[in-house]
């Protein structure tokens, strides 16, 4: 007899991409932060990841030989137990947990072949963060060999604590096993929460260097990361968040218009989703319950017909099937509606899915929350001018480029943040 | 069955779900069926396509071919049929409409891939909240050839499958459950040569209308092979109870006899719907305990809810628990017995009409360490509440049960089934119903979403393919409106008849080109979320301002970029003979059965789609690329015969369509090569 546990499933709904806009984001992002993924959180995962893909490679193991995954998981179970030991959150730590209960010393053999931590070897440290530290530098472009500067980080991570957690890793591979007090000793040193040696700490600012040297136009991002408190401050509302690019374009010449891009494409997106919202709803209740196209869908279609037109201007613009080159010739808000329903009926079909609605008729039921939109629709009516209405929508609609995710980086190898 | 739960541990309802679809690659799903009261469509969705079950994704072409491919089946409560847009075609919906009062209330989901069959039993309907929130209850079984022990609960869940939903019958879709009972039937015959004794046994009510063949018959006869007195005690885990003056506990003492200490968990937001007398008879020196569930968790538990999500933050997270795990445990002293399943702690579940799913299993020993267990698993207090309870619920009104029955006023409940079906010597597609009142139909407004279907004789008049709602997602239900009540409207599934069902190929690749891609990376639904890689894992880059979309338009590049797709279709092709030589078969008829779904029906409706293309297309320069393309397609199934036996006629079934009355000199020679070297007379 088993019970259920609670599962929170907030941050699901990333996924739906009615407008292919993910790829285009994706891609300005990567200009900013090539090295992170939407996962690659804790810095401490990198240092693991080196010290077992260097370990598994003395044992001729890498992503070339068959079972590599398998293997990497089994090594990196006394890494996830230690934390588990130490009171942190890791990458599954439930089933670490599961293996732990009740165990005053655990081995390799213990856990056995059909445990469920060998069942999803891509939810863990190798599926989360081979690639990006590829982009790090740590690893080879392929995630295939460790760099000398992944050596290095190798050497630094496994030398934390007294213990060696090489050598552990080494014993726990050949079948040894591992007291709860020891694994409690190596969870104090080696944990994701546990700070880093400063041989380490020189290994991430040489990746960092390499970094800037392969990106110079980004280095500003790692040498004068944007400050904490000011980024926190231009993301308290649409008025202050309307500032956030300006001020990094300000503060990074050399990423000027990268962020000026970043600004438009972000405030373009958030209008196509809105007007796309709108389409849908009218459809969904077939007119009853949305507001009809007024002065606030005219003046927003106007103003993103002006954006795509300075966004194509730029150099190096993303798009997504011609999305925003056909907004920037949209006679009107009726014309501008048409070209993004059609972008999204073509944009669905061409990945093999379901158009939300087509020919005015409804495919898709319960998309979007029409409360919530017609709320949002009242709030943008209310606002004194178009810029306002522009900015509350880019802040509601806004995206995560990374910035948070940077800071615990530079936090982590002792940079200023 | 592998041993896989002791007691009272706590598992992620999704990890099962997630296991399955991580080990596709190397061990195949082949059937999967769901028995559910309710379900929401998203998770269905997900489930179906091997996604995390909280993921909010849209299906893909690919995983749409995957599921119609296995051809699941979901067997529900009728009245509880929603609109179902996020579904899929060709994925068997079958309502239970077990009449006034009852339902179909069994919750169980079989996975069969092709080395094991996986089945969880429990307490939890395949919704949003019976997956991620409530406090739910499963068994959890899997048999293989190293597994089998347990092995009479795969009989007897067969045996359910095949006899059980005999009653609900839909001539065209009972041939993907019975298929699936084969199947099972097959594993069982296997596996039983080595099979360990087990514990468990099904326990199950609503599906034999004999009279006495009910869950609490069975409970009944199982208590007495552990003991022949009245039980010393019982605990009853349950969020729902009696309403009206008939209580189950009067009819369970007259069975078993009346327990020494009879213990109620249930949650304190519901104390109202409890009474004194659902305890049963009151017999001096009976003691009664009630241990409740407070509203809010507690820190303890906030902190395992966090440790088991991969430490998420729970800040500013209110999170409601209700009650729906259904737990029965008897206890003679020196054994016990636990029921888990869906049946509440009511008559209409023990003794009703419902159809109830559970498994009992016979310990030896003291329970009192597994009902500790229990109490704290379900986050009640340990305080004995029962002096707060009235004699009776002082709250008989109709409530929130799960398996409340709501009366529908025209109901067309007269329906048996309804199957969509191609048009006879037509293009379209029509509604064919079954029914032994034809007459009622015209009572009703009937509509597929937005198109209006007229019926004549138990059929519609036929539906034009670019009106319908196929072949992706959504349209999996017919609308019907009472013309006496306007404002009543009523859902019904259809199913697809097998015809349908074998041009589903058609319907899903638009072009020649999209099934190349469909082989060439088919669909495996492999569990990776969103952001997760392995290395030498590729991504499918899905869309992208491609700057070779302007030369594909170049009719010299166009043709190169399709021979080179070609080329490794023929790999993909010449794998699977390699594949199938190498495979073991129990007889030829498995084998031919292979052949025919990994080669002929997919390279049948390749040279389908490709005399498609050509029809829509005019001009010479049109018949020599279709007959070009014909030819090399013939020219693949000559190889594969000469691998596979079975195959060796493929090629000459494509002849007739290859021809033409005045072929240019080029298009002349490259036919007679094609027919010398691979057509035969």
């Amino acid at each position: 007899m088993k019970f259920s546990e609670y599962t929170v499933t907030g941050k699901q709904d990333q996924s739906i991409d009615p407008l292919g806009l993910t790829q285009p984001f994706s891609a300005l992002r990567n200009r900013l932060y090539a090295q992170f993924t939407v996962l690659s959180n804790a810095p401490a995962y990198h240092g693991a990841l080196a010290l077992i893909y260097h370990v598994l490679a003395a044992r001729k193991t890498t992503p070339e030989h068959d079972g590599f995954a398998r293997r990497f998981r089994e090594a990196e179970c006394l890494w996830g137990l230690a934390n588990v030991a130490a009171g942190q959150s890791v990458l599954n730590i439930t089933k670490y947990h599961t293996v732990l209960e009740g165990r005053d010393s655990v081995s390799l053999h213990d856990i056995g072949r059909g445990n469920a931590i060998y069942r999803s070897l891509a939810y863990g440290t190798l599926g989360h963060y081979s690639n990006p530290s590829a982009a790090w530098g740590f690893l080879d472009r392929r995630a295939v060999r460790l760099t000398p500067l992944g050596t290095r980080l190798a050497d630094a991570f496994a030398a934390r604590g007294r213990q060696s957690l090489r050598v552990a890793i080494e014993r726990w591979l050949d079948g040894h096993a591992v007291t709860r007090t020891e694994l409690e000793e190596l969870g104090e040193a080696y944990s994701i929460d546990s700070a880093p040696s400063s041989a380490e700490q020189l290994a991430w600012h040489d990746a960092v260097s390499a970094w800037c040297a392969r990106a110079p136009a980004t280095s500003g991002l790692w040498t004068d990361p944007p400050g904490s408190s000011e980024l926190r401050a231009r993301y308290v509302d649409a008025d202050q968040y309307r500032s956030l690019f300006p001020y990094l374009a300000d503060r990074y010449p050399r990423l000027g218009e990268t962020f000026l891009q970043a600004g438009r494409f972000e405030t373009m997106s958030a209008v196509c989703l809105f007007l796309f919202e709108r389409e849908y709803l009218l459809c969904h209740d077939a007119g009853t319950a949305i507001p009809a196209a007024g002065p606030l869908e005219t003046e927003l279609t106007a103003q993103l017909t002006q954006i795509a037109v300075d966004y194509l201007a730029q150099d190096g613009r993303q798009d997504t099937k011609k999305l925003f080159a056909e907004l920037a010739g949209a006679r009107d808000h009726t014309a501008a509606t048409a070209i993004i329903v059609r972008h999204h009926v073509a944009h669905q079909k061409g990945k093999g899915a379901l158009p939300y609605f087509e020919h005015g008729e409804l495919r898709v039921r319960d998309r979007f929350d029409r409360q919530r939109f017609t709320e949002l629709h009242m709030e943008l009516n209310g606002l004194a001018s178009a810029k306002d209405q522009l900015a509350l929508l880019t802040y509601r609609f806004r995206r995560d480029w990374h910035f948070d995710r940077a800071q615990r980086y530079v936090r982590y190898f002792g940079g200023k943040a | 069955m592998s041993a896989m739960t002791s007691h009272a541990e706590f598992g992620v309802l999704q990890q099962i779900f997630a296991d399955v679809a991580n080990d596709m690659r190397r061990d195949p799903l082949e059937h999967l069926l769901i028995l559910t009261y309710e379900f929401d469509d998203q998770q269905l969705a997900n489930l179906l396509a091997g996604r995390r079950l909280a993921d909010h994704v849209e299906l893909r072409r690919n995983q749409l071919k995957f599921i119609a491919d296995m051809h699941p089946v979901v067997i529900y409560d009728a009245r509880k049929t929603r609109e179902f847009n996020q579904l899929p075609h060709f994925l068997d919906l079958l309502p239970v409409n077990p009449g006034a009062y009852r339902c179909h209330h069994s919750k169980a989901y079989l996975f069969v891939t092709r080395a094991a069959v996986r089945l969880v039993i429990g307490s939890f309907n395949l919704t949003r909240t019976g997956l991620f929130e409530n406090r739910e209850v499963f068994v959890d079984f899997m048999w293989s050839d190293k597994e089998n022990a347990d092995l009479d609960v795969l009989r007897e869940f067969s045996g359910l499958l095949r006899d059980g939903y005999e009653r609900w019958a839909q001539p065209a879709a009972a041939s993907a459950r019975v298929a699936i009972a084969d199947t099972l039937d097959a594993r069982v015959a296997r596996w039983q040569p080595n099979a360990l004794p087990g514990k468990r046994t099904l326990v199950h009510s609503g599906y034999v209308s004999s009279a006495g063949q009910n869950g609490l018959s069975r409970l009944t006869a199982l208590w007495r092979s552990v003991s022949s007195t009245a039980p010393r005690k019982m605990l009853v885990v349950s969020p729902f109870f009696d309403r009206g003056d008939a209580w189950l506990a009067d009819e369970l003492a007259e069975a078993v006899g009346v327990p020494a200490e009879l213990q109620i968990v249930t949650d304190e937001a519901r104390i109202s719907k409890l009474g004194h007398r659902h305890y049963g008879p009151q017999v001096d020196g009976q003691i009664r305990k009630l241990n409740l569930i407070p509203a809010l968790i507690d820190g303890r538990e906030r902190e395992r809810i966090a440790r088991s999500n991969d430490g998420a933050r729970l800040d500013g997270l209110e999170i409601r628990r209700d009650l729906h795990a259904k737990i029965l445990v008897l206890c003679s002293g020196s054994h016990y017995l636990v029921y888990t399943g869906s049946a509440n702690f009511t008559l209409r579940a023990w003794l009703g009409g419902n159809q109830e799913l559970g498994v009992a299993v016979i310990e030896d020993g003291s329970a009192d360490t597994l009902i500790a267990q229990i109490i704290a698993a379900v986050g009640a207090t340990v305080d004995n509440a029962y002096a707060r309870l009235r004699d009776v619920p002082d709250d008989t009104e109709a409530g929130d049960e799960d398996d409340d029955y709501v009366e529908h006023i025209a109901y067309p409940d007269f329906i048996d089934s309804i199957v969509l079906e191609p048009e006879p010597n037509g293009t379209g597609l029509v509604f064919r119903f079954h029914t032994a009142e034809p007459v009622r139909l015209q009572e009703y407004d009937i509509a597929w979403g937005r198109v209006h279907l007229t019926v004549e004789e138990m059929r519609s008049i036929p539906v034009p393919r670019d009106q319908a709602y196929m072949p992706l997602q959504g349209g999996r239900n017919l609308e019907f409106t009472p013309h006496a009540l306007r404002d009543k409207k009523y859902l019904l599934p259809f199913v697809h008849d097998a015809e349908l069902t074998r041009q589903r190929d058609l319907l899903f690749f638009p072009s020649a080109e999209d099934w190349m891609r469909y082989y060439l990376q088919p669909a495996s639904p492999a569990g990776y979320g969103e952001g997760e890689s392995l290395p030498g894992m590729h991504e499918a880059n899905d869309e992208a301002d491609s700057p070779t979309d302007d030369r594909a338009a170049n009719v010299v590049v166009a043709m190169q970029r399709y021979l080179n797709l070609f080329a490794c279709v023929e790999a993909a092709f010449h794998d699977r003979a390699d594949e199938i030589a190498a495979e073991q078969f129990v007889d030829a008829a498995g084998r031919a059965r292979e052949c025919e779904k990994r080669f002929m029906e997919p390279l049948r409706v390749y040279a389908r789609l490709l005399e498609q293309e050509y029809k829509r297309t005019s001009g010479p320069v049109a018949e020599q690329v279709y007959l070009f393309r014909l030819g090399e397609l013939i020219l693949l199934c000559r190889t594969l015969g000469t691998m596979v036996p079975e195959l060796a006629d493929l090629a000459n079934e494509f002849a007739p369509g290859f021809a033409t009355p005045q072929p240019s000199t080029n298009l002349a020679t490259y036919m007679k090569f094609v027919k010398e070297r691979a057509l035969h007379d």
